[in-house]
C-alpha cells in the first residue's frame, strides 16, 4: 500500500501518465504528415535507445547502428518478397538475423576501444552501404524494393507497434541497469582492463550486449520499412548512422529516458524550421546543425543533463 | 593496362595521403576524430574555385591564397568548438559537434556555390606518356605536392622546436604542459594545419573528380580507414596506409567493378585491425 502512495506522490508518475495519454490520443488527431513524422521519430528513438546501452552503459560509441536497422529491414523485405514468408514471421526472423550479424560484427570491432571503435564501425557502415549498392539483383540498390507487405493496416497501429517496442526496450534497459549485467557493463565502461581481474569475462558480455541491442534495432528497422513498404540503399549511406548517435548523445548518454528527448530534439528540430519562408528553407540543414552543436556544447550531458543542471540551479537559488 | 592502373593508384594514394596526414596529425595531438575534415576538404576546393572564377586569380597563386584562408578557418574551428581543455576533451562531444558543423558547412557550400558538381580547370593539362600508360601533369603535380607535404611535416616534427612541442603533447598532454609547452597553442596550430591539409587535398582533387558539396564524405571515411590501418596518430602509418588503401581501391575499381573499390579497402582495413587492433604502426599504448 505504501508503495502505491509513494507512486502517487512522485512527479514521474504524472509525467508517465501524461505521456501515455499523449501517445494514445494524439495520433488520432494528427495529420498523416505529423503521424509519419512521429513514426520516423519513434524508430529513431528505438535505434538510439539500443545504441544508448552500448554507448552510455558500456562506453562504446558505435557508428553502425543504422546497419542493424538496415539488416532487420532487408530481412523483412527479402523474406516477404523473395521467400514469400508472412510479414509477422519476417518480423520474428529479423531480430534473429540481426543478432547473428551483430555478434559477428562484435568479434572484430569490440577489440577496438573508444574512438578507434567509432571509426571502425563507421568503416563497417561503409562496407555494408557498398554491398547494398552493388548487389542490385538482391537488394534493389538505389532503385530499391517496392511492395513490402504491411504488418498492420493503419498507420496509427504502426505507431503503437513502435511505442510498444520502445516500452519493451525501456523496461529491459531499466532491468538491465539494475541487474548484475548492467553493473558489469558499467565496470567495463569505467575500467575495462581492471574488470577481468574480478573474474568477469568482459568479451562475452560485450559481444552479447552488442548483439542483443542490434537485434532490437533490427526489429525496429523491420517495422519501419514494413510501414513504408519501400526500401532502397539510399537510406543506408555512410553518414546515416550519425543520426542514432546524435539522438543518443543529445538526449543524454547513459540515461534510460535520454534517447526519447534526443529524438524529439534531433528529429523534431528540422520540422520547426520547415514552416519558414523559401529563402530560409535553403538554410534548414544549417539550423539543424547549429541546434546539434549548441545542445552538445552547452551541455555534454545532453538534454537530460541540461534539465538536471537547471533543476539543481533553481534548487540552489531557492535555498538562498 | 597494368601501367595505367598503377599510375591511377599513385595519384589516388597522393590525394588520400594529403587527407590522412591532416587527420592523423589532429588525432595525435587532440585525441579526437575530426569529423569536419571532409567538409573542409570540399570548402577548400570551392574557395579555390571562386578565387579562380570570380577574381581571375591563376590556379597556382589561388592555392597560396586559399590555403591560408582554410588555415584560419581551422584555427577558428579549434578555438570555438574543439579546444582540448574545453569541449574537445570528450571525443563523443567532438564527434557530435563535428556532425553538426558538417551539416552547416555543407549547407553553406550548397547555398553559395550550388549542389551540382563543378569541374575546375587546371593549368597542368599536358598529358605525359609512360610506357603504355598516360598521366596528366596535374596528377604528377598532385603526387609531388603530397610527397613534399609528407617531407615538410616530417622535417617540422623532427627538427623544429615547435615540432618537438607537438610530439610532446601527442605523447603526454599533461607532462608537456608541465614542462612549459603551451598546449593550447599547439592544439590550435595542429588543428589549423590539419584543416589546411584537408583543403589542399580538396583543391587538388577537384580538377580530377569535380567539386561537389558532399565530395568530402567518402574522402573523409577513407582517410579514417587509412589512419586506423596505419595506426592513429602515426605519420608513417598514414603514408603506408594511404598507399595500401589507395592501391587496393584503384585495383579493385579497375579489375572488378567501380562500386567495390571503397568496400574492399574497408574490408582490408577490418582484417588488419582484427590481427593488430592498434594498426600497423600504432603503439599498444596508443589504444585509448
Amino acid at each position: 500500500m505504501d508503495s502505491m502512495l509513494d507512486l502517487l506522490k512522485k512527479k514521474s508518475t504524472y509525467i508517465f501518465l501524461a505521456a501515455t495519454i499523449f501517445v494514445v490520443v494524439v495520433p488520432h488527431f494528427s495529420s498523416p504528415y505529423v503521424l509519419r513524422l512521429m513514426i520516423t521519430m519513434a524508430s529513431g528513438i528505438i535505434a538510439a535507445m539500443c545504441l544508448n546501452v552500448v554507448l552510455g552503459y558500456m562506453g562504446y560509441p558505435s557508428l553502425c547502428q543504422n546497419v542493424f536497422f538496415g539488416v532487420g529491414a532487408y530481412t523483412m523485405a527479402l523474406a516477404t518478397l523473395r521467400l514469400g514468408v508472412s510479414p509477422w514471421t519476417a518480423l520474428a526472423l529479423s531480430p534473429l538475423v540481426t543478432f547473428v550479424i551483430g555478434y559477428l560484427a562484435a568479434i572484430p570491432f569490440l577489440k577496438l576501444r573508444s574512438m578507434f571503435f567509432a571509426i571502425g564501425t563507421l568503416a563497417f557502415t561503409g562496407v555494408v552501404s557498398a554491398i547494398l549498392m552493388n548487389l542490385p539483383k538482391i537488394t534493389g540498390a538505389n532503385a530499391g524494393l517496392r511492395g513490402i507487405p504491411r504488418l498492420v493496416k493503419s498507420d496509427i497501429n504502426f505507431f503503437y507497434l513502435e511505442i510498444a517496442l520502445i516500452l519493451v526496450i525501456l523496461v529491459l534497459t531499466v532491468l538491465m541497469s539494475r541487474s548484475f549485467w548492467g553493473k558489469i557493463l558499467i565496470a567495463i565502461r569505467e575500467d575495462e582492463d581492471l574488470a577481468p581481474h574480478f573474474g568477469i569475462n568482459t568479451t562475452r558480455y560485450k559481444r552479447m550486449t552488442f548483439a542483443a541491442t542490434s537485434a532490437l534495432t533490427g526489429m525496429a528497422g523491420a517495422i519501419f520499412f514494413s510501414y513504408q513498404t519501400y526500401i532502397s540503399s539510399n537510406y543506408f549511406t555512410i553518414g546515416s548512422s550519425f543520426t542514432a548517435l546524435a539522438i543518443a548523445v543529445v538526449g543524454g548518454g547513459g540515461t534510460a529516458l535520454g534517447p526519447i528527448f534526443g529524438g524529439l530534439v534531433v528529429v523534431g528540430a528540422p520540422e520547426v524550421f520547415r514552416g519558414m519562408t523559401e529563402g530560409m528553407t535553403l538554410w534548414r540543414p544549417s539550423f539543424v546543425g547549429a541546434v546539434l552543436v549548441l545542445v552538445i556544447l552547452l551541455s555534454p550531458g545532453g538534454v537530460v543533463g541540461l534539465y538536471q543542471k537547471l533543476a539543481s540551479y533553481f534548487r540552489k537559488g531557492g535555498a538562498n | 593496362m597494368i601501367t595505367q592502373v598503377i599510375l591511377n593508384a599513385v595519384v589516388q594514394t597522393a590525394i588520400y595521403m594529403i587527407m590522412a596526414l591532416g587527420l592523423t596529425l589532429i588525432f595525435g595531438v587532440m585525441k579526437i576524430p575530426n569529423l569536419t575534415h571532409g567538409a573542409m576538404y570540399a570548402m577548400g576546393a570551392f574557395i579555390h574555385y571562386s578565387l579562380i572564377e570570380w577574381f581571375d586569380v591563376p590556379f597556382v597563386p589561388a592555392l597560396f591564397i586559399a590555403a591560408p584562408l582554410t588555415f584560419g578557418g581551422g584555427a577558428i574551428l579549434e578555438r570555438v568548438f574543439f579546444r582540448s581543455s574545453g569541449s574537445g576533451a570528450n571525443p563523443v562531444v567532438a564527434i557530435i559537434a563535428g556532425i553538426g558543423l558538417t551539416y552547416v558547412l555543407v549547407n553553406v557550400i550548397t547555398n553559395v556555390w550550388g549542389a551540382w558538381p563543378m569541374r575546375i580547370q587546371t593549368p597542368f593539362g599536358h598529358v605525359l606518356r609512360i610506357g603504355s600508360g598516360a598521366i596528366s601533369s596535374h596528377n604528377v603535380v598532385t603526387t609531388g605536392v603530397a610527397i613534399s607535404i609528407a617531407a615538410l611535416l616530417y622535417a617540422l616534427l623532427k627538427w623544429t622546436k615547435f615540432g618537438c612541442a607537438i610530439r610532446a603533447v601527442s605523447q603526454d598532454r599533461e607532462e608537456a604542459s608541465l614542462i612549459g609547452v603551451n598546449v593550447n597553442t599547439v592544439g590550435l596550430v595542429t588543428f589549423a594545419v590539419g584543416t589546411m591539409l584537408a583543403s589542399i587535398g580538396g583543391m587538388f582533387a577537384a580538377p580530377i573528380t569535380a567539386a561537389s558539396p558532399t565530395m568530402g564524405g567518402t574522402a573523409e571515411t577513407m582517410g579514417f580507414a587509412i589512419i586506423i590501418l596505419g595506426g592513429m596518430g602515426s605519420l608513417g602509418g598514414a603514408i603506408v596506409g594511404a598507399f595500401l588503401l589507395g592501391f587496393v581501391d584503384v585495383f579493385v575499381t579497375s579489375y572488378v567493378s567501380g562500386g567495390w573499390g571503397g568496400a574492399v579497402a574497408f574490408v582490408f582495413m577490418i582484417v588488419v585491425i582484427l590481427i593488430r587492433p592498434s594498426g600497423l604502426f600504432g603503439k599498444k599504448g596508443r589504444q585509448i
